[in-house]
């Protein structure tokens, strides 16, 4: 920006204002010329304009010509919701001279007039601050320009079970060259699924992909390191002794999940209690078993308390019925919490009628009441006539939950993909955007995901290979997020950013001298902006959410003018994804907010710095009210964890140095949730007002009580 | 007190690991306890049917805030001599931990030294502990620094006190090497002891250690290497890879800027590459190929130096790249901003409770942030007003 020779200041771009009459939703509530004479007031401003509805063909004509004949730097619409139409009005200016980065939208439909139609004083004052916050936020901001990269042709599946087999099969028919990796020497498919043909069904899909031409099999193999972003990966793999590098467009992650070995902390005579895999195997050895009294266990590990296998019950039942075909003398008793029999394409019900008519005997147990297992009998007690009973056994099964394979926690570090609680790879956006992760060029299914038997195994197989078919389909991929820029003279390469990427978009680099150098990949970056918060020396820019936007906007927000003297100000930064929504949300219902809360849109939690927080306590905040996605429905995976842990150690330095932590509030929403907000913001402001607890004086001066 | 140490070091990231202040604890009530710093133990007394919290560290003689390499900036020492050596003994080699290696054990050897505290790796768990070697087989046997955080100093009470050692020799990193100096800057006559004990530091170049999960994280897990695989593990002497040397002699090596996301949190804000506060720092930046850089900082580094080479177990040469010294020197500016920024977090919550310190909080947001200001909007309080 060129310094203006008078003044010294920066020279201000050429503005133009915009304003929305919404065919007098706004016009009727706000008193717009008022509006327009104290926006034409603002720096920079050159150009202000009244329109019924902007959001017209014609008014979008007007706004093209506008810019074209005006010559504008930067427009701002006053109008509704941003995430409504900001994407409208910059398509609109696509052809013109302005860069659609420079428009923006500030919202004064939801946030001042709908909500406060009864004082219109009130109501101008506070569109007035919403206005000058989006001017002064236009002043520093910089466009983020989309990006394109090239999409190359070809897979790679990390495991070989059967998912990852299909998925591989299924892609090479398609023409697409695949490289499948399976950790273990030899192919290890569960063999306690023997029934259902799954093994034999993995072995020709085994045989087939060792024929196919389009694809790679490497055995013994390990992902070491994943580089580039969608479309263009290299990946380097540890292959034996040796690292071989492989070019990828798309990683399918499919490796299976294991049944839990029995620890070393069962004391159990191993020759008599088996778990399934072991007992699956036993019966396919074909050797003739001396059986009298045998009893299955399904849910045996406490664990299973928390998540479902979802496949054990059924092999338990077809177990039993095996067993009694072969040796029908044998008393077999079946110990089960809940039979999970349901599966895609059929149901095993037939199995449960089949097993019952051989005259296998059920029992249920309670949760609280897990099997004992003594050294000749296994004692329940029985769900349905509450009555103890005591099962003699010489040949024990127990059904052991479904974990994570090994490498699965390395996978999410290398990948960038969250883990749920139980270890599993989860999927961050389950309700936005199911099957969809942070990185476009990254599917997971199956086990690596959660456990699923064979017939959910194979729809999902060809799911995800019809996705990332898709997605290696395309010719070029365009990624209009913002984008994270390093400053490298200001990088001192500690190594923050790459921990906190979501998506693994940083990494360091060697450069000359002494201190690496981070590097971000401008495809794979999704724009939340953890790593501008981490960076211990802010050498980090993210255009539209910049450093210098978001202080320079909380400065005029809380600009002592735009309150009435002894108001409170309360200062909310709100994700965009929820807590804005929900801003809006309330905003449309008309339930009335309180006057003193100024909202800074976020693009997301994660970008909330306690830099910034800090900032808007010293320029005269009361309170600052933090709103962020509810936990699990990030959409940038874990951004409101990050702002949770950070607000826990702000507010603990807050409270050290005598100032009350209450002041800083965390709370998590969703779009819908516009009473909520409202409520929260009332309740807030209410708190702040009937006194907190501060040692000295807070900024905002002399209308606070001090409580000592 | 603590406190300081809570607040200005623990609680902003910036503890170094040294362990410099739970050996100095003249209390003994710190310790760690699987936190990246040390902890106070808390202890109770049962007076009657009462119990008591005893607060244990009211009444000291702040000896941890007398050692803690973090609490004080240092200028640079200056060099007294800068050469690239090769050690001719115990082995022949240009790696740093060799030439460390052949400079102490020349001591050893010499009667300059009794003692040795440096890092070594324990063998079966490949995690890094704290040695003491008192003689040359131990120094030779011992792996050396190896970029991998254990606190130095957990050995020294040992050392000092029931080894009854008068001449040790510390290796370490550089904030080890400027907690040697802090304690040798102490006017407390209780850490004289210490202050006697400790002849000689070294450092290594370091620009950050990692933490020790990074073995299992990277080398279990990414390169499929069980732990007792491993015979030797070390950084490359040109700092570029990982490399593992297995019981079948066969090596493993793993890109350096992959575990570089394992670096301990506090050494973000270390500005010290060349081991500033060192009597001797070593390291092969600036060295040709096959040999390291040597300082020499004080009279000690020379008179070690000097021994190491009359004894043939070490050779010299001037032919050291100076530029690429002061070029790393020079990128210290970048981890000071790192500090002003973290010394900007404390100024801003101090001026939230004192007005006096305010329009200084605000002026520094600005001067660091590079905020646009409209003209008027921030003057409100003039500098020097105490808004009473």
């Amino acid at each position: 920006m060129a310094e203006d020779e008078e003044t010294g200041l920066p020279n201000q771009p050429r503005t133009g204002v915009i304003f929305c009459e919404c065919g007098g939703l706004i016009g009727g509530q706000i008193n717009l010329e008022q509006l327009e004479l104290q926006a034409s007031a603002l720096p920079g401003v050159v150009y202000t304009h009244r329109e019924a509805y902007p959001c017209s063909k014609d008014g979008q004509e007007r706004l093209r010509r506008a810019v074209e004949d005006r010559n504008l730097e930067r427009v701002l619409v006053a109008g509704c919701s941003p995430r409504l139409v900001e994407k409208l009005f910059r398509s609109a200016v696509q052809a013109t001279t302005l860069d659609p980065g420079y428009l923006l939208v500030a919202n004064v439909r939801e946030q001042a007039a709908l909500p406060h139609g009864d004082d219109p004083q009130a109501t101008l004052q506070k569109a007035a601050g919403i206005v000058e916050m989006a001017a002064a936020r236009l002043i520093t901001a910089e466009a983020a320009a989309p990006r394109y990269g090239k999409v190359r042709k070809s897979a790679l599946v990390v495991g070989g079970g059967l998912r990852g087999l299909s998925v591989a099969l299924a892609l090479a028919d398609r023409g697409i060259p695949v490289s499948l990796i399976e950790t273990e020497e030899e192919n290890r498919e569960p063999l306690y699924n023997a029934q259902d043909g799954r093994r034999r069904l993995a072995q020709e899909r085994l045989a087939a992909v060792q024929n196919h031409p389009g694809i790679r099999l490497l055995r013994d193999a390990r992902l070491m390191a994943v580089y580039g972003h969608p479309g263009d990966y290299e990946a380097r793999v540890a292959l034996g002794n040796q690292t071989i590098s492989l070019q990828t467009g798309a990683i399918v992650v499919a490796n299976e999940a294991t049944a839990k070995p029995l620890g070393s902390g069962h004391w159990f005579d191993r020759t008599r209690i088996k778990t399934q895999n072991e007992f699956a195997a036993e019966l396919e050895a074909g050797e003739a078993l001396v059986l009298k009294d045998v009893v299955f266990i399904l849910c045996a590990e406490e664990s299973q308390l928390q998540h479902c296998s979802r496949v054990c019950c059924a092999v338990g039942l077809q177990q039993a019925v095996r067993v009694k075909q072969l040796y029908p003398d044998a008393n077999v008793t079946v110990l089960f919490r809940e039979l999970y029999l349901s599966g895609i394409g059929r149901s095993q019900m037939a199995e449960l009628v089949q097993a019952r008519n051989l005259g296998v005997t059920f029992f249920r147990y309670g949760q609280q009441l897990p099997p004992v297992i003594g050294d000749k009998t296994i004692d329940i007690q029985d769900l349905l006539t509450r009555e103890p009973v005591r099962i003699p056994y010489d040949r024990a099964i127990l059904s052991m939950p479904l974990v994570p394979a090994g490498n699965t926690r390395t996978l999410s570090t290398l990948l960038g993909l969250p883990l749920d609680e139980y270890g599993f790879l989860a999927e961050p956006r389950t309700r936005l955007r199911p099957g969809s992760f942070a990185d476009p060029g990254i599917y997971v299914l199956g086990s690596a995901q959660q456990p699923a038997d064979s017939a959910e195994a194979l729809f999902q197989a060809y799911l995800t290979s019809a996705r990332t078919f898709r997605f290696l389909n395309q010719e070029t991929i365009r990624v209009e997020s913002p984008v994270a820029k390093i400053d490298a003279n200001l990088c001192t390469g500690c190594g923050n950013c790459p921990q906190v990427c979501p998506t693994n978009a940083v990494h360091l680099e060697k450069r000359d001298g002494i201190l690496s150098l981070s590097t971000v990949d401008e495809l794979l970056c999704v724009g939340c902006g953890n790593c501008v918060v981490v960076c211990p020396v802010k050498a980090i820019n993210l255009p539209g959410w910049d450093n210098q936007e978001i202080p320079a906007q909380i400065s005029v927000a809380l600009d002592e003018s735009r309150f009435m003297p002894g108001q409170c100000k309360i200062l909310a930064l709100a994700c965009e994804w929820s807590a804005y929504g929900a801003v809006e949300t309330a905003g449309h219902h008309r339930i009335p907010m309180p006057d003193c809360a100024r909202i800074l849109r976020m693009n997301c939690s994660a970008r909330f710095d306690p830099f910034h927080i800090l900032w808007a306590f010293l320029n005269g905040a009361d309170g600052v009210l933090l709103g962020a996605c509810k936990p699990g429905e990030c959409h940038y995976g874990m951004g409101n964890l990050y702002a949770r842990e950070r607000v826990e150690v702000l507010h603990e330095e807050l409270a050290q140095h005598g100032i009350d932590p209450r002041r800083l509030r965390l709370e998590f929403f969703s779009v819908q949730d516009g009473e909520k907000v409202a409520a929260v913001l009332a309740d807030f402001q209410n708190q702040i007002e009937n006194g907190m607890a501060d040692r000295g004086q807070m900024p905002g001066g002399v209308r606070m009580k001090v409580k000592l | 007190m603590v406190k300081r140490l809570e607040t200005e070091v623990w609680n902003l990231e910036n503890c170094s690991g040294c362990g410099m202040c739970v050996a100095a604890c003249s209390k003994q009530v710190l310790g760690w306890n699987g936190e990246s710093h040390p902890v106070v133990q808390s202890r109770t007394k049962t007076l009657g049917l009462s119990k008591t919290t005893l607060d244990s560290c009211t009444f000291c003689r702040k000896f941890c805030e007398e050692v803690c390499p973090r609490l004080e900036h240092w200028m640079p020492i200056e060099a007294e001599s800068i050469q690239a050596v090769r050690a001719r003994g115990p082995v022949f080699s240009g790696s740093p931990n060799d030439v460390i290696r052949a400079v102490v054990s020349a001591g050893r050897s010499a009667g300059l030294l009794d003692g040795v505290i440096m890092l070594d790796l324990e063998r079966w768990s490949l995690k890094p502990v704290a040695r003491i070697a008192t003689t040359v087989e131990q120094i030779v046997d011992t792996v050396g620094p190896q970029y991998l955080w254990a606190p130095l100093f957990d050995v020294l009470n040992e050392a000092v006190f029931e080894h009854k050692m008068q001449n040790i020799a510390v290796i370490g990193t550089p904030c080890t090497a400027q907690a040697v100096r802090k304690l040798r800057a102490s006017a407390n006559p209780l850490l004289k002891p210490y202050q006697d004990a400790i002849r000689l530091s070294v450092a290594v170049f370091c620009t950050g250690v990692y933490r020790p999960e990074m073995i299992e994280e990277v080398l279990v897990k990414r390169m499929g290497v069980a732990r007792d695989q491993v015979r030797r593990m070390e950084i490359s002497p040109d700092r570029q890879w990982l490399q593992v040397t297995l019981w079948d002699s066969s090596v493993r090596t793993i890109q350096r800027q992959q575990a570089e996301s394992f670096t301990r949190a506090g050494c973000g804000k270390c500005d010290d590459f060349l081991g500033e506060s060192a009597d001797l720092a070593v390291g092969s930046l600036g060295a040709p190929a096959e040999a390291s850089t040597l300082i020499s900082r004080s009279q000690a580094g020379a008179i070690f130096t000097r021994n190491a080479v009359q004894l043939g177990l070490l050779e010299t040469s001037p032919e050291v790249d100076r530029q690429a010294l002061e070029a790393a020197a020079s990128e210290k500016d970048r981890r000071e901003r790192a500090q002003a920024f973290k010394d900007l977090e404390i100024l801003m919550l101090d001026g939230l409770v004192d007005p006096k310190k305010r329009s200084d909080a605000i002026q520094q947001f600005i001067r660091l942030y590079r905020t646009p200001v409209r003209p008027g909007a921030v003057e409100t309080t003039p500098r020097g007003c105490t808004g009473c």
